[in-house]
């Protein structure tokens, strides 16, 4: 955060404009958040407090049995590390797989590269539930089910698509001239790259990060169907359980909800750090 | 269902390719005899599935189970995981066709037709003699384990519908003894209406538009059905004057007692978080409801602990009660389970009488009628046990999820609530559909 | 990042620049091509190729539970179940249904995400951080509980919106039903799916609209443009790659919403609800019918690939994608 040396055309119109995004900011953080906002509420509130006809919309009893009930439920421990191998392998073979196709994408041409391009964005068309049985099957005949490494190959066809549209777009955004440049200078083809081009499609790389850890780290039917041992199921499945014929734990659901986003939160913390340094050196030293 | 095995069936292997990849036998293992006598070196690992209200209801039960399962396989390990209502089918078919087969899996009681009828569970209609007391199953659950006339499956556990109402409202409103018929209940809710009509919140009964169990037993107890089999066909029995009179009576309930939402059902929002709001004077809900009405933690008020009490629905039509729904589970032992003997130990187990008694002391109707003619004589059981003694089950068909997918009863009664559509119009249309869905289109 | 100090050392690697003769032949750009997609082309072809051929093969096959659980041949009837589906003369309103529905959603996820990315861009520090963070917050929050949390924010009975709109003076909400009316039930649903399609769009967006050089928008600012002038003449034209891909996935999600319907309608949508996520399953999935699930499926990407071709085309006559 502290790289902000060069900024000589710091705000040529200040005022109006920044006080009314400001502004703007603020009242739809607001809005957006609420339902965030209750969850997280909901969590601390105390029985008495959950369902009432006039909605308590702070409290003054915080409690965090809702959060020890939670905790205590059975397999949260197991349900966290596997989510975390699951989410994390995800995202990391995506992201590396994802930017390879997306330089042969944007940087060489090849036949059947349209094919390609086109035949990625038809597998996100289909829809999620008649797939199941299928990929269940598939999964089953090379011996992937009941593996968390079966529900990371399965997210990565998932995610992969568009990780690829993404980054495509953020690698092709970067003018070739550069790279060509660079290679004149004497770098070679790699160095070029990971010096010109890593650093711009830098943003991209966290877009799609955020992307491809949500999305598994969030996904439940096919995690559900695929994990049949409790000891292998996943956070969201965990959640599930707190739902049950005899009505919702409602304070245990929020509080697993929201010990279940705060890592994602957390990452995405960590990272936002990088951003910011990643655009800098890209952009205006690059 | 079509099954056109035409001559084209090479062409069909051909194309199917790896479908194929089951052992192509799921019969083949289920024909020999079980044997649940016990080996104490038997070794392996015995799968079980249970829905996740015995996780959070009555682990006890499960754990008991296991015990005396381990006297007679003290080597064999149990795996019990528990399932999401929501989805769990979904899984089940998935896990079916290939090698990660539960042994025993637990079965919604309106779900188990479609997989009796293809060969998804273990015949056991030689070796009933292994269960508790099986000749005295409850007739719900038994009748949704039975099709063309074996039987394939356990019954676990059922529930009744009874009414929970509130002590201290019915003695400020003069009422000193619950109704005994639905006359009564009428008058009384009158009465309490007069007490409390000036609440714009409040429900004498609260009775949602799609509150399909409800509506049903109406008609039940007006003498009508959903559907009755004529040979080989299902015909339908909601367009009957007795039906049209049980909805009617359900109809007047709803407008002169109830402010419930009529395009809602009684589980969204859960009925006993609205009665726990303290605006509701009697609702019809199952066993555990009652209960969960002034639980901590759940949407429940603590404050009511000791106003909540609880009677039989009254009948219409001069009956002991109004019968509830006959909504339950029960235990499958999977055809391609590869211990259909350790499966069958476990259930047995399970649904032992001992077992079904923990089920009674969490709020649920036991699996047979010697266990509910018990319950009767036990204060805290009697309603539920004598508003289950003739408890109905919807039509075994393999159509039926239809009818359940689709709402056709739900959205036929919501239309009656409201008033969009009379009562007789609304009980032609739904009965036009379900039998559609039932038949097979 | 470290770029600066890994430059000189690398350059002297690389020193000799002339002379010494290519140690071994550069790899034609084809063949680099081929090796960069090659692990991406493994993944899909075996986790969705597979499958995608299965289905395919299922929607001409009368598929039931009997022979998924006995591994049995299912058999081959032809085009039955395309025949059924577009013989259901509900079929074709809930296309419509679901074509507006994706329309308006769409729509409107692109207009405030873009909003949000470029008061993201000009705000202050502060209230970026703030803005990111909601949104993470948001797109974090796991869905099965969000569409809870907006069931109760619109129940009937406890709902918080209801009690906040009968506080306004003469307004009676009491038991007011939000999808009693189909134009304000769906208008609760667009709000529930717009709000979590919001974060992914507006952070891809702002992702790319931080690529965008902000002297070309301060040039253009010079020349006299006004904002509106700016984002349209400078900034969309740059963002174009990024806003096909989002537009194109926010079209193949929207089409085939199915939670947010299915939760917020308590698991059973009344007829006017079903779109085409929840004809399918009520049709097919929910019944165990899946060879005609396979088969609306296969329609799905069928009129999925009418909607995005035309937009598809419209980039590679632009050179996006070419």
């Amino acid at each position: 955060m502290t790289s902000h040396t060069s900024t000589p055309p710091r705000r040529p119109r200040p005022g109006g404009g920044r006080i009314a995004a400001n502004v703007v900011g603020v009242v739809v953080s607001v809005l957006m958040i609420f339902p965030v906002y209750w969850m997280v509420l909901t969590a601390f509130k105390p029985g008495d407090e959950l369902m009432t006809y006039t909605p308590h919309f702070a409290t003054l009893h915080p409690t965090l049995s809702n959060f020890s009930r939670a905790i205590h439920a059975p397999h949260f421990g197991d349900a966290l590390g596997n989510s975390v191998i699951i989410a994390f392998s995800t995202m990391i073979i995506a992201l590396v797989l994802a930017l390879l196709a997306a330089v042969a994408i944007a940087r060489f041409r090849w036949y059947g590269r349209r094919a390609f391009i086109f035949a990625i964005l038809v597998v996100q068309m289909v829809p999620m539930s008649a797939l199941i049985i299928p990929l269940y099957l598939m999964l089953n005949s090379i011996d992937q089910v009941n593996k968390l490494s079966g529900v990371v190959l399965t997210y990565l066809a998932f995610v992969l698509p568009f990780s690829i549209w993404t980054l495509r777009g953020f690698v092709a955004g970067v003018p070739a001239e550069l790279e060509e440049a660079a290679m004149v200078d004497g770098c070679t083809r790699l160095q070029a790259f990971f010096r010109i081009v890593l650093p711009l499609v830098f943003p991209g790389l966290v877009a799609t990060s955020i992307y491809a850890l949500i999305q598994s780290w969030n996904e439940y039917i096919m995690a559900y169907v695929l994990l049949s041992d409790q000891q292998k199921e996943t956070l969201p499945v965990w959640l599930v359980s707190f739902v049950s014929a005899h009505g919702v734990d409602y304070g245990a659901l929020m509080a697993g909800a929201t010990m279940m986003a705060l890592p994602v939160v957390v990452f995405f913390a960590i990272i936002q750090r990088h951003v910011a340094s990643g655009l800098t050196a890209g952009a205006v030293k690059g | 269902m079509k099954h056109r095995l035409m001559a084209a069936a090479g062409l069909a292997a051909v194309l199917l390719g790896a479908a194929a990849c089951g052992n192509g036998s799921g019969a083949a293992g289920s024909t020999g005899k079980i044997d649940t006598k016990g080996d104490k070196n038997a070794t392996g690992t015995l799968t079980v599935w249970l829905q996740v209200d015995a996780q959070s209801s009555w682990p006890n039960a499960v754990k008991a189970a296991t015990t005396s399962f381990h006297k007679k396989f003290p080597k064999v390990k149990v795996k019990v995981s528990y399932q999401a209502w929501n989805d769990h089918l979904t899984k089940l078919d998935a896990a079916l066709t290939g090698k990660h087969v539960p042994d025993v899996v637990e079965m919604g009681d309106t779900e188990t037709t479609s997989y009796l009828a293809n060969g998804a569970f273990r015949d056991l209609t030689d070796s009933k003699n292994l269960f508790a007391d099986s000749a005295n199953w409850n007739s719900g659950l038994a009748a949704s384990c039975t099709y063309e006339g074996k039987v394939y499956c356990v019954p676990y556990y059922s529930g009744s519908r009874i009414v929970f109402y509130r002590k201290d409202m019915f003695a400020k409103a003069g009422i000193s003894t619950p109704p005994k018929t639905l006359a009564e209940l009428m008058t009384d809710g009158g009465k309490l209406n007069k007490k409390y009509g000036s609440d714009p919140k409040f429900s004498a009964f609260y009775m949602p538009g799609k509150f399909w169990y409800s509506a049903m037993s109406f008609v039940r107890d007006a003498g009508g059905t959903i559907a009755t089999k004529k040979g080989d066909k299902w015909v339908g029995g909601l367009d009957s004057p007795a039906a049209i009179k049980g909805l009617t009576q359900w109809k007047a309930l709803s407008d002169q007692l109830s402010k419930a939402s009529k395009t809602s059902d009684e589980a969204n929002p859960q009925q006993y978080t609205v009665m726990a709001q303290g605006h509701v004077a009697m609702m019809y809900g199952l066993g555990w409801e009652g209960g969960s009405v002034y639980a901590d933690g759940n949407g429940g008020n603590p404050k009511l602990k000791d106003s909540i009490g609880s009677f039989a629905m009254p009948s219409g039509s001069g009956k002991e009660a109004m019968q509830s729904f006959a909504g339950g589970s029960d235990l499958a032992i999977t055809a391609k389970s590869q211990h259909p003997d350790w499966a069958a130990a476990w259930t047995a187990a399970m649904t032992s009488q001992s077992n079904e008694k923990l089920l009674m002391k969490a709020g649920n109707v036991p699996n047979t009628t010697t266990l509910l003619e018990q319950a009767k004589s036990d204060p805290a059981l009697s309603a539920a046990a004598s508003s289950a003694t003739d408890s109905w089950m919807v039509p075994i068909s393999t159509g039926w999820p239809k009818v359940e997918k689709s709402s056709i009863l739900q959205n036929g009664l919501s239309a009656i609530a409201t008033g969009k559509k009379s009562v007789a119009d609304a009980c032609k249309e739904m009965n036009q559909q379900v039998e559609q869905a039932l038949n097979g289109s | 990042m470290s770029a600066s100090t890994q430059a000189p050392a690398q350059a002297a690697g690389a020193a000799p620049p002339g002379p010494a003769p290519r140690r071994r032949r550069r790899l034609a750009p084809k063949t680099i091509g081929y090796l960069l997609i090659l692990p991406t082309v493994v993944v899909l072809a075996g986790v969705q190729g597979y499958p995608l051929v299965k289905l395919a093969l299922l929607s001409v096959q009368d598929l039931t539970q009997r022979e998924l659980f006995s591994g049995l041949p299912a058999p081959f009837i032809g085009l039955g179940n395309y025949a059924k589906i577009l013989s259901d003369p509900e079929f074709f309103l809930v296309v419509l249904r679901t074509v507006a529905f994706t329309a308006a959603n769409v729509a409107l996820t692109l207009v405030l995400a873009t909003v949000l990315a470029l008061v993201m861009r000009a705000a202050s520090r502060w209230c970026r951080l703030l803005l990111t963070v909601v949104l993470i917050c948001v797109w974090a929050m796991p869905q099965v509980v969000s569409t809870l949390v907006f069931n109760w924010l619109f129940d009937y009975e406890f709902g918080v919106v209801n009690w906040l709109v009968g506080r306004l003076p003469g307004v009676d909400m009491n038991g007011h039903d939000w999808y009693a009316n189909t134009i304000s039930g769906f208008g609760v649903i667009t709000m529930i799916v717009v709000w979590g399609a919001i974060p992914f769009v507006a952070i891809t967006l702002y992702a790319g609209i931080s690529q965008v050089p902000k002297e070309l928008e301060e040039a253009a600012r010079v020349d006299g443009a006004n904002g509106r002038q700016i984002f349209f003449r400078v900034t969309y034209p740059i963002l174009r790659p990024i806003y096909t891909i989002v537009t194109v996935l926010s079209v193949i999600w929207d089409f085939q919403v199915f939670n947010q319907v299915w939760v917020a309608r308590g698991g059973r949508p009344e007829p006017q609800y079903q779109i085409l996520g929840v004809y399918s399953f009520v049709r097919a999935f929910g019944v165990n019918e899946y060879s005609l699930g396979a088969a609306i499926a296969v329609v799905t990407v069928v009129l999925l690939l009418v909607f995005t071709v035309f937009y598809i085309r419209q980039s590679l006559r632009q050179g996006e994608i070419d």
